[in-house]
């Protein structure tokens, strides 16, 4: 509240003039003792009420029209803010670039575009001492505050939207924080947003701590009509040329009506299939287009429709390498010269030699002629040991698994715990030696833990005879095949790669496996488990910082972005990740990052003005978008003159208390009339 | 008594009373030979009627002029003589304590100036006498005899009542009605503002004992006029309950009502043959005793 002419606040004590000339004319109460009340009717009191209800009323009415005739000639302001006249505003706009606000306004246009012009205008209201800064909610680099407003307007102008949400919170906190520091008498905060409903602070915000801090909400309501694709997650079997990939999708309609929508597969920029779906409203429809990759290498591909509304969310990618087929590399012992311990193996996953028809191939080396080449070009290792893991061939398999790789481990007759320990030796015993000794084992019959558990169904692994076992255990691994509570196949992590460990062998000295018609068919599976892990590719959504190690790290985007990543410490972060796309990575553990929109930016759900108010806990003013931002701004600053307000509650007031009846007589005369009245009736 | 040293009976009182007799209206029954009627026919001076003889009469009464000339035997009969049995009851409850302003006594005082001299009066006709006290419970009760000393006694006994409590006319007459002889005369000194049904079946109940009632309503000026102006607080004097009334609105409202349940009691007594008195203490008791006795010898 402030006053224009404060003087006539001198004038206050006149409203109790009122009082005073009540309490001096006020009729005294006599009272009577009476033999009894059986004569009066308990409604007669009315009288006496009504006519003290009458006193009171007008007293009251002649106390506030004293004060409204006071309070209108000191000129009286009502501010909902501290405005401080003459004082520099420091002034910080919130601009909403979350992926919703590429929602279509009626007017034409979407909700971001309305909201940059908004601040420019907001910009243009402050004046040459002012300071503006811009913060994007989604997190993105803004500007801090200045005087160059200029500045602020090409960095206003620069801003894109992104496929990332926001954080009302850690926006509000870094203007605050801004704010702390500014200079200012004024401090300011526009925000610009759609106030989703996910955007909605867990607790409210609150700007107590700033003196004289006024927040204006400028909420932009587009349509509530989208359909989206989620995110695609391929199967982590490997995928091989000529062989079908599965590549399921969703479609989303968060709208209120039906939509048919034309779904298109997309791989390397070119449309490889389409179909026509209905998805209901408020409901979703899944489905998968089957691909076959005609060569080999990373595929980039995209899962889109088309829609109006919102086309940040139209597209969900994919990538992953194709190969040629599963490179097997057998190893063996190099004294075992006699009996080839692949020999089953290689007939039951490589029957043919040079054309392999599971996708599988196989290449047999002795161990002493093994080498870090020979080995980056396979995809697994498979071991079959006997004597003891000379010490150099074991750093080498352990630098194989520390990038990813995969080993899978036979025993053989004369192995014993001692044959792989070099392996935990070398691997400062992060890798478990799990060997124990060779017993027999006079049991039969196999089961397979998931994942491949839909064996124990199609095969018949009871006919399995075990002779013998060299046994296992495993202290931080996972038991994919047992027989009853014995592990016979159990898999540990090993760097980044991982460590199979078989408990038997593969020909028929430790049981009648291989002459069985589910040997092939198993370790088939066995070798597409083990290798699905090979795809060297991570997923994130927009707006997520991507960590990767290596050095001189280079990049490049579908949406067109390419560059080399500062490294420290063979360390990077990649943070422009602010569209869905795919980005390449060269030289880093990682060859691709599937880079998704956040899916919780495509459900509409705009928050109405009780909640926008909701977000904060001090008062926050709504401006109208459709209005002048400028004059709206200037008012809520300056306030709203009451004087006329009240001097025409006054004459209403004034009005009232004349038709009530100053004159007490009056009152009495009307009081008698209803008496005689109910006394006729 | 020349020289009266009580307060209900000053001397002015005693010159009044000179002259009036209290004749009882019906029969009553007494145990000595007094002014009034007695039911039961004797021998004495007052001729009541002619009866055939029967044998074991006494032929001392048989009437020779009327054997003379009607050859039959006829017993002459007279009327025998007996004193009254009254009891004066006396409301004793906190409305009879409403005074007014003005130097007039208060409702239960002029109660008891009026009781004093029904006492005395019966005093000096050798009738006997009791008095009754009541508020919520009856408080005194003294049986009838027709003593100087019980006089002095009763009169005593009033100066040092004082109204107070709540009033149950109904529940306490009905007590009395239970304990006094029948044909009796019962003189009630009251406010009646009791709006209790019981009250009236009490009247009926004495009236059924053939008692004669004597109903005297004794009110203020203020309650048959309703002075009052302006805001008034109204005080319950036998609850303390209070209410807030504009008097000018409810003036005739109060007086209308007043007058109804009056002309309803009047109209209940008449029929059971009780005399209503409606007496206002502004005027003076000597002077409504003696308007009440005049009016009373027309109605025989």
């Amino acid at each position: 509240m402030d006053f224009g002419n404060p003087i006539f606040l001198w004038a206050l004590p006149a409203v109790l003039l009122p009082v005073i000339l009540h309490l001096f004319f006020k009729r005294r109460k006599i009272r009577i003792h009476f033999s009894t009340l059986l004569f009066f009717v308990k409604k007669e009191r009315y009288f006496a009420y009504r006519r003290k209800f009458h006193e009171i009323l007008l007293l009251t009415l002649r106390t506030l029209i004293i004060l409204l005739l006071v309070l209108a000639l000191s000129h009286i302001f009502f501010k909902r803010f501290n405005f401080i006249t003459g004082g520099s505003t420091e002034a910080v706009i919130i601009l909403d670039d979350s992926m919703s606000m590429q929602c279509s306004l009626s007017a034409g246009g979407t909700a971001f575009d309305f909201a940059k012009r908004k601040a420019e205008e907001i910009l243009n209201s402050l004046s040459g001492d002012d300071g503006a800064s811009l913060v994007l909610l989604s997190g993105r680099q803004g500007i801090s505050l200045t005087r160059d407003k200029a500045e602020v307007l090409k960095h206003l102008r620069q801003a894109q939207l992104t496929a990332a949400t926001g954080s009302m919170s850690a926006s509000m906190q870094s203007a605050i924080d801004q704010l702390r520091k500014a200079p200012g008498l004024n401090r300011e905060i526009y925000i610009l947003s759609d106030f989703q409903k996910n955007n909605k602070p867990s607790r409210a915000i609150s700007t107590a701590t700033l003196e004289n801090c006024r927040v204006f909400c400028m909420p932009f309501n587009g349509s509530s009509e989208n359909l989206s694709v989620e995110g695609i997650e391929l199967d982590s079997t490997p995928k091989i040329v000529n062989r079908t990939v599965n590549i399921p999708y969703k479609i989303v309609n968060h709208g209120k009506s039906a939509k048919d929508v034309r779904v298109e597969l997309e791989i390397d920029g070119k449309t490889v299939q389409t179909r026509q779906l209905t998805v209901k409203e408020q409901n979703s429809a899944s489905d998968r287009f089957v691909f076959v990759p005609m060569r080999s290498g990373r595929l980039i591909g995209c899962v889109k429709i088309t829609d109006e509304n919102i086309p940040l969310d139209n597209k969900a990618f994919f990538t992953f390498s194709a190969s040629g087929g599963i490179n097997v590399l057998l190893v063996r012992d190099m004294h075992d010269n006699e009996l080839d311990p692949f020999y089953f193996l290689r007939f039951a996953i490589d029957p043919i030699k040079n054309n392999p028809v599971l996708g599988i191939k196989t290449e047999t080396e002795n161990i002493s002629s093994l080498t870090s080449e020979r080995l980056k070009k396979c995809n697994i290792l498979w071991l079959a040991q006997g004597e003891k893991l000379p010490d150099d061939k074991a750093i080498l398999i352990r630098r194989y698994l520390d990038n990813g790789g995969v080993l899978i481990s036979l025993p053989l007759s004369d192995s014993s715990p001692e044959t792989y320990a070099s392996l935990s030796k070398v691997s400062n015993y992060k890798i478990y030696n799990v060997y124990r000794t060779v017993t027999p084992f006079n049991k039969s019959g196999l089961r397979f833990n998931k994942p491949l558990s839909e064996l124990n169904d199609l095969l018949q692994l009871d006919l399995i005879k075990w002779r013998k076992i060299q046994q296992i255990r495993y202290p931080a691994g996972n038991a994919i095949a047992v027989n009853g509570e014995e592990p016979m196949i159990i898999e540990q992590p090993a760097g980044k790669g991982k460590w199979i460990t078989l408990s038997f062998d593969l020909r028929r000295d430790f049981s009648n496996w291989p002459l069985l018609k589910s040997f092939p068919v198993a370790l088939s599976a066995l070798i597409n488990y083990a290798a699905g892990s090979s795809e060297k590719s991570l997923s994130s959504v927009c707006g997520e910082n991507i960590e990767l190690y290596g050095d001189k790290i280079g990049f490049s985007t579908t949406y067109g972005r390419s560059g080399e990543l500062k490294t420290g410490n063979s360390k990077c972060v990649f943070t422009e990740n602010w569209l869905p796309g795919v980005i390449l990575f060269n030289s880093a553990e990682y060859e691709a990052a599937v880079v998704r929109s956040d899916n919780s930016e495509s459900i509409i759900e705009i928050s109405d003005s009780g909640d926008i108010k909701s977000f904060f806990d001090s008062p926050v003013a709504l401006l109208d978008i459709g209005a002048d931002i400028t004059s709206q701004v200037t008012k809520l600053r300056n306030g709203t003159d009451l004087s006329g307000a009240l001097l025409l509650l006054m004459l209403i007031l004034l009005a009232t208390e004349f038709a009530l009846g100053g004159s007490p007589g009056m009152v009495w005369a009307g009081i008698k009339k209803s008496i005689s009245r109910r006394n006729k009736s | 008594m020349a020289h009266s040293q009580y307060k209900y009976l000053p001397h002015e009182t005693l010159d009044s009373l000179k002259h009036i007799e209290l004749v009882a209206k019906s029969m009553v029954e007494g145990a000595m030979l007094g002014l009034h009627r007695s039911p039961y026919h004797g021998f004495s001076s007052e001729f009541a009627e002619y009866r055939k003889y029967s044998p074991g009469d006494s032929i001392k009464y048989i009437d020779w002029k009327t054997y003379a000339r009607s050859d039959r035997y006829y017993i002459k009969c007279f009327e025998e003589e007996t004193n009254l049995r009254s009891y004066i009851v006396l409301d004793k409850s906190g409305s009879m304590g409403m005074a007014s302003g003005r130097p007039v006594p208060a409702k239960f005082n002029y109660a008891c100036y009026m009781a004093a001299a029904f006492m005395y009066l019966m005093h000096q006709q050798r009738d006997a006498f009791g008095l009754f006290t009541y508020n919520d419970k009856i408080l005194d009760a003294v049986e009838c005899t027709f003593s100087r000393a019980h006089l002095i006694t009763l009169l005593k006994l009033l100066e040092h009542l004082s109204p107070e409590g709540k009033s149950n006319a109904g529940g306490c007459l009905k007590r009395i009605a239970e304990q006094v002889p029948q044909r009796s005369m019962v003189i009630i000194f009251s406010d009646f503002f009791d709006n209790d049904p019981e009250f009236m079946k009490s009247l009926h109940h004495l009236t059924f004992k053939k008692c004669e009632v004597i109903l005297f309503q004794v009110l203020n000026d203020e309650e048959l006029k309703f002075p009052y102006k302006g805001l008034v607080q109204f005080e319950d004097l036998e609850t303390g309950e209070t209410i807030d009334m504009e008097s000018e609105a409810c003036k005739d409202f109060f007086l209308s009502s007043l007058a109804q349940y009056n002309i309803k009691l009047k109209n209940f007594c008449d029929s059971q043959r009780i005399s209503f008195e409606t007496l206002t203490v502004s005027t003076p008791f000597e002077r409504a005793l003696a308007a009440y006795f005049s009016k009373r010898e027309t109605m025989f």
